[in-house]
């Protein structure tokens, strides 16, 4: 199963903001960078 | 980093970090490396799933971060706390406009990170890659080699650093798998491992529904979940598992479509005898009669299916319990909770087994599983004592239900049929030889459940 398939209907909350956003939009228009940190720190 | 961020920023590429710990780590994070990228937090770990991110022992394993270490706390400096979850690994993928991949890394160890002229040149050559399922642990085959050997002791196997030790033999590709068509049915799913399970199936794109006593609870927990993993696939109704009368009219209902899989995992543990509506003692009748019963109705719900399965969701704690089925009901014993939880988590090992070999010609397979030392919020409630001395090495949710997920999802838990299993391997039922039931405790068991087809008016010791 491709990793847009899986990651696309997620929605994670923004941090600053407090607002879901479906990671699918990330993408959807131009290229990204997602970093999966170990943790904050 | 920071940098590169920039860099990358302004060449039009969205920058986007994620992270496992909460708004509030974030928040401080955000604050101390002066970051302008958006930043997610991912505290069910449902994207890291997803991403298909190592999660085990290795995420402690550098020898660079080793050393950084070391020389950090001879010059006087020691680490806090990891701000977030410490058994977790990272990972970097780069995506074009549209949804191709064009970079995949995932971190084998703690400070395995890609190099941004590798992301550079991804982003510059646009060129899609194969994607791979995510491959296995190298310290897998040590991993499994010193598996038996190490879980002598609950301490150690069935706390968090027991499930970090097993993950490393975990293969990612197993639960790299589509559920999409498939119907899942979780009992006991609006907290802990069955809302942690019912979470990650529906992830992987299965038809979950949330059987639970509280309504408001339940649909509170569908609303999450359907939040979280962006599925509409997600329903609940509400269900009684200690009461006969309410499994019987849920059957009806959920029988008439193919059950793909069933998962027995509402429990109670009340410190004083309580009875169910029909007057069975209330963990027998939660744990035992009413799973029992559902199995039976819906047998051939599962049967229909091409794929079905049944997952009993036991405890460690019946292992140092003999199967009791003199008194069950506790009718003629002075009550000890702890006792009748691990008794009617010992029958469900059993019943798990005769199932499965009454459901074996149809292709339905049947398993329990015990999930370790989960901090759930029942075991927080039931077993405050337990919950306050072993916090600091209790597993996650996540962790409890990873078996059961595994035992849903994978294509190896179908293998086989019967098997009592711990952090998705097979293991022993006895620890003592004085738990060892006789076969005769066994047919008894059986037969005060009514067999494969009971009456609640008379079965469960109610005739």
């Amino acid at each position: 199963m491709r990793l847009v398939s899986r990651l696309g209907p997620l929605t994670l909350e923004e941090a600053r903001t407090g607002e879901r956003r479906p990671l699918s939009s990330l993408w959807a228009e131009r290229p990204a960078v997602l970093l999966f940190l170990r943790h904050f720190g | 980093m920071r940098d590169d961020f920039d860099r990358w920023q302004e060449a039009g590429v969205e920058v986007v970090l994620v992270g496992n710990g909460t708004r509030a780590l974030a928040e401080a994070f955000i604050e101390d490396f002066s970051l302008e990228v958006p930043v997610f937090v991912d505290p069910d770990l449902t994207a890291y799933r997803a991403a298909g991110l190592r999660r085990g022992a290795e995420a402690l394993l550098s020898r660079r971060l080793l050393g950084d270490a070391l020389r950090a706390r001879r010059a006087g400096a020691s680490q806090a706390g990891v701000q977030g979850d410490a058994w977790q690994l990272g990972g970097t993928f780069v995506l074009e406009a549209g949804g191709d991949l064009l970079l995949a890394h995932r971190s084998e160890s703690a400070g395995d990170h890609v190099a941004a002229e590798s992301i550079d040149e991804a982003l510059a050559a646009k060129a899609p890659i194969d994607e791979e399922a995510p491959a296995a642990s190298a310290f897998a085959p040590l991993a499994a080699a010193t598996r038996r050997v190490l879980d002598i002791s609950p301490v150690g196997s069935f706390d968090r650093l027991g499930f970090a030790r097993h993950a490393l033999a975990f293969d990612p590709a197993d639960l790299d798998v589509d559920l999409t068509g498939r119907r899942v049915l979780v009992t006991g799913a609006n907290s802990g491992i069955g809302y942690a399970t019912s979470l990650a199936l529906a992830d992987l794109g299965a038809d979950v529904t949330l059987l639970c006593r509280n309504a408001e609870r339940a649909q509170t927990a569908a609303e999450r979940i359907r939040e979280v993993t962006g599925s509409r696939r997600v329903s609940w109704r509400t269900v009684d598992m200690s009461d006969l009368t309410s499994v019987e009219t849920a059957c009806a209902e959920l029988s008439n479509e193919p059950v793909d899989v069933l998962v027995h995992n509402a429990g109670v543990l009340p410190d004083d005898r309580a009875e169910s509506k029909e007057g069975l003692e209330l963990t027998f009748a939660t744990h035992v009669a009413g799973p029992h019963l559902m199995t039976a109705r819906l047998r051939k719900a599962l049967e229909a299916s091409d794929d079905g399965r049944v997952i009993w969701v036991s405890s460690g704690g019946m292992l140092t319990t003999r199967l009791q089925v003199a008194d069950p009901q506790w009718r003629e014993r002075e009550y000890d909770g702890v006792r009748a939880y691990a008794e009617t988590k010992r029958a469900q090992v059993l019943l798990a087994r005769r199932w499965a070999e009454e459901l074996n010609d149809s292709g339905v397979v049947v398993h329990s599983m015990h999930p370790g030392w989960a901090d759930t919020p029942a075991v927080a409630s039931s077993l405050p004592r337990f919950h306050r001395v072993t916090e600091a090495i209790l597993r996650s949710p996540e962790e409890g239900a990873d078996t059961v997920i595994w035992l849903a999802a994978s294509d190896a838990a179908a293998e086989r049929t019967g098997c009592f299993f711990f952090d998705r391997q097979p293991v022993r039922t006895h620890w003592i030889p004085i738990t060892q039931e006789t076969q005769k405790e066994r047919e008894t068991l059986w037969s005060l459940c009514g067999e494969a087809d009971p009456d609640p008016q008379r079965s469960f010791g109610r005739a």
